[in-house]
């Protein structure tokens, strides 16, 4: 630690228990300069940012997960334990900087007290001293700082007070040579004799990291399986009681530092503001929290709905505009269709989500950021429960109403790993927007626009009833999967309650810069390809069948007379229809038949996997009416009530069959964005996989029932 | 040792203070948030659905499942 002459990236990791505004101050120390990935193997955010401390020092600044103690009960946490008990991790720190509530300090120097026993150099940052000196808190840093032998700063991740006088701290602990000081939890006889034994396995650590691997042996993945049967062995020999000794020691950390906070803090009052207290009255009321809730949910699914339409018709409009213009531009071929239906709906596709993934998470983070998500959490802990779902997920259930994309990615903040796979898994099934222009057009062969009960239209009791099945299939989901999966991981709440607070901006901006750029690079690139397979899949078939097919449409618009839109559409169908995709159609036909589908109804089924809206689109070009000007859906509608069965002169769209179209889009993952991005937050194909499977299975079935009961 | 009560039996509004865990794991998380054998605590509210409780542990404030309180034995 001692060539300072050369430049050199020191590692330091910014570490702190959950709720001490930890990640302000990681965003007030990097801004942009930010990456965000995983920890090895897991899908735990790990967020890096390089900042430059003094001309001889740069830095690599890795925040951590909240954490509470070396005693881990979540992945997150383990993360942190695995990374500081093995000196030889790529992301084991140079040095800490330990992030801390003053308000809360007691609590919040248990780990601390623990990181301090590794032996290496900590730095003690103590948040929110802008609310301390409201709320008449005073500190002694100095005292502090001597008896706990760290060096303290007062920060405020909120204002970025203090920032200039950590760095110069954390740039002097790097540049000097650092001599551990004395531990402050003293081992006991027991504790000692089960450190030398570990110690003699691994010469290289301390005897309080030997302690660590004593207690965590049997989960730590970079052990042998040598390592973790000595570690065993000498476990039983010293009759070790995991449980006993993490509560003597939490107490005797506890003994240590308390009396050393009471001098150093003086607080005027011990409560906390009545504010929190007056509002949580009413927002975690036993009647009133919920409906609340659910009024802010309505709010923030309105404001998904309207807010994000505006940019969502630019997009969609900037896009239409230039693949037009290049289609008037560049000679028609292969290329041209490549770049205007290929490229450009490929990104059209990814940018278009972005609105609403900026609006959903821009509220979310806010209402995470003033303290409400953990109320919300609580209140619907119980019901979610049942479903195997965890408080939380409630707000993904709902954001998937309007669109099932941001939704899987807002359950990050889900702690537990099973639960936060149901509620990923069972999402899609919540009917989201880009189902409702399918419902709309079928909905009317279904039921007829009648008044029943002297109020209600029949159609909009058939929509609704569309959405409850949905909901129905997301909650029988979860329960189903809560019953299959198995995990070692318990379940907890064990949730803090924190103060309320105005949230501050830097950190919701983020936030929404954070997921927007995860969601356009990582399933993006995935969503690109598909619509690029897509393309090709409509765009072509084997040999030279689409001249052919062109050619025969052509001599058909002659005989007939034509005009020369008529013949373009007339030419679209006739092209789809011997395309890949129109054999792929044909080609599934039996295995749709008996749900009442034809082979045109299966090209739209496999185009649509683009998204569910597609459907509409690929419907018309089949039909020979052309996709554009049918905003409302009236002539691809007109024109299905026309179709008949070539042999039996029957309406192919029946009501058996509308009906099994609509229930196969309520349940089928008919949804290729979605598949990507639960690829990118389960970080396998595997559950992606599984997912279009069930749903498909149970979208298969339940049309298969219902057509065949119907008809 | 005849009349420790779990955390759960106590009434909204009632306190008590900590005596020991049953439950191994949650007694380790407890103990990792600062919840420790001879803190008071105060059970504030309860959520509704026979749901969580809203309890207050030295300076914090906790959401506990029924589970979680049930592990709580108190003096």
């Amino acid at each position: 630690m001692s060539t300072a002459s050369v430049v050199r990236e020191c590692v330091v990791a910014l570490l702190g228990n959950p709720n001490v505004g930890k990640s302000s101050l990681f965003n007030q120390l990097t801004g942009l300069r930010q990456k965000v990935g995983n920890f090895p193997g897991v899908t735990v955010d790990k967020k890096i940012g390089r900042l430059q401390l003094s001309s001889a020092t740069a830095i690599k600044l890795i925040d951590f997960p909240g954490t509470y103690s070396f005693y881990p009960n979540s992945e997150d946490e383990r993360i942190v334990v695995q990374t500081l008990a093995q000196p030889a991790n790529q992301d084991y720190p140079d040095a800490i900087v330990y992030v801390a509530d003053v308000t809360q300090l007691e609590r919040h120097l248990l780990l601390f007290s623990q990181l301090r026993d590794l032996g290496l150099p900590c730095l003690l940052a103590l948040n929110m001293a802008d609310v301390a000196e409201k709320e008449g808190i005073t500190i002694d840093l100095n005292y502090l700082g001597k008896k706990l032998q760290v060096p303290v700063v007062a920060v405020s991740g909120r204002t970025g007070s203090g920032l200039d006088q950590l760095k110069n701290k954390l740039s002097q602990l790097l540049e000097v040579d650092f001599k551990a000081p004395k531990t402050l939890y003293q081992l006991s006889r027991q504790e000692q004799a089960i450190a030398q034994d570990v110690k003699a396995l691994f010469p290289n650590v301390n005897a309080y990291q030997a302690l660590l691997l004593a207690h965590h042996h049997d989960w730590l993945p970079y052990l042998s399986k040598q390592e973790t049967t000595s570690l065993q062995q000498i476990t039983a020999k010293h009759e070790m009681e995991s449980l006993r000794f993490q509560v003597n020691e939490t107490m005797q950390r506890f003994d240590r530092f308390t009396p050393i906070v009471q001098h150093a803090i003086q607080r005027q009052s011990e409560e906390r503001s009545g504010l929190t207290e007056r509002l949580d009255r009413i927002f975690t009321h036993r009647f009133l929290g919920p409906i609340i809730f659910f009024v802010l949910m309505l709010l923030v699914f309105q404001a998904i709905y309207s807010w994000a339409t505006v940019p969502m018709d630019w997009i969609e409009g900037l896009f239409g505009w230039l693949s037009d213009s290049i289609a008037l531009v560049l000679p028609k071929g292969w290329f041209t269709s490549l770049l205007t239906e290929g490229i450009i709906a490929g990104l059209e596709g990814i940018l278009v989500f972005i609105p609403q993934i900026a609006v959903l998470f821009f509220l979310i983070s806010l209402l995470e950021e003033v303290g409400y998500m953990a109320r919300a959490a609580y209140l619907f802990d119980r019901p979610m429960q049942f479903f195997g779902l965890n408080g939380r997920s409630i707000v993904a259930l709902i954001s998937g109403g309007a669109c099932a994309i941001p939704a899987v990615m807002s359950t990050r903040t889900i702690g537990n790993w099973k639960e936060r796979l149901i509620t990923i898994l069972v999402t899609p099934f919540i009917s989201c927007s880009a189902r409702i222009p399918v419902y709309t057009v079928l909905i009317g062969f279904v039921v007829p626009s009648t008044v029943v009960w002297g109020f209600f239209n029949a159609q909009g009791l058939a929509f609704m009833g569309l959405y409850l099945l949905g909901i129905a299939a997301a909650l029988i989901a979860a329960f189903i999967f809560k019953l299959i999966l198995k995990t070692n991981e318990r379940s907890y709440l064990m949730l803090e309650l924190p103060e309320y607070r105005l949230p501050v901006m830097r950190n919701v901006l983020l936030t929404v810069w954070e997921k927007v750029k995860t969601f356009t690079i990582e399933a993006g690139r995935v969503i690109f390809v598909i619509s690029i397979i897509l393309w090709f899949l409509a765009s072509y078939g084997p040999g030279n069948t689409l001249e052919i097919a062109e050619q025969e449409a052509r001599q058909t618009a002659q005989t007939q007379q034509l005009d020369e839109q008529a013949t373009d559409n007339l030419i679209a169908s006739r092209k789809i229809e011997a395309s890949y995709a129109g054999i792929m159609g044909k080609t599934i036909e039996p295995a749709i038949a008996p749900l009442g589908f034809d082979w045109k109804m299966g090209i739209a089924l496999i185009t649509s996997f683009a998204a569910r809206e597609v459907f509409i689109g690929t419907m018309a070009i089949i039909y020979g009416i052309g996709s554009e000007e049918d905003e409302e859906g009236i002539s691809i509608r007109n024109r299905m009530a026309q179709e008949k069965d070539p042999i039996t002169g029957e309406a192919v769209y029946s009501m058996a069959t509308a009906l099994s179209l609509l229930l196969f889009y309520v349940f089928a993952m008919q949804c290729m964005s979605t598949l990507a991005v639960v690829y990118r937050e389960t970080k396998t194909w595997k559950w992606p996989l599984i997912q279009f499977i069930f749903m498909t299975a149970l979208a298969y079935l339940s049309s298969l029932l219902v057509y065949q009961l119907l008809s | 040792m005849e009349n420790l009560k779990p955390l759960l039996e106590l009434p909204v509004g009632g306190a008590g203070y900590i005596d020991s865990f049953t439950d191994k794991r949650a007694g380790s998380k407890l103990l990792a948030m600062g919840v420790l054998p001879g803190s008071k605590v105060e059970v504030l509210r309860a959520a509704p659905f026979g749901g969580a409780l809203y309890v207050k542990v030295n300076q914090s404030y906790l959401a506990l499942r029924t589970k979680e309180a049930a592990s709580i034995l108190l003096k």
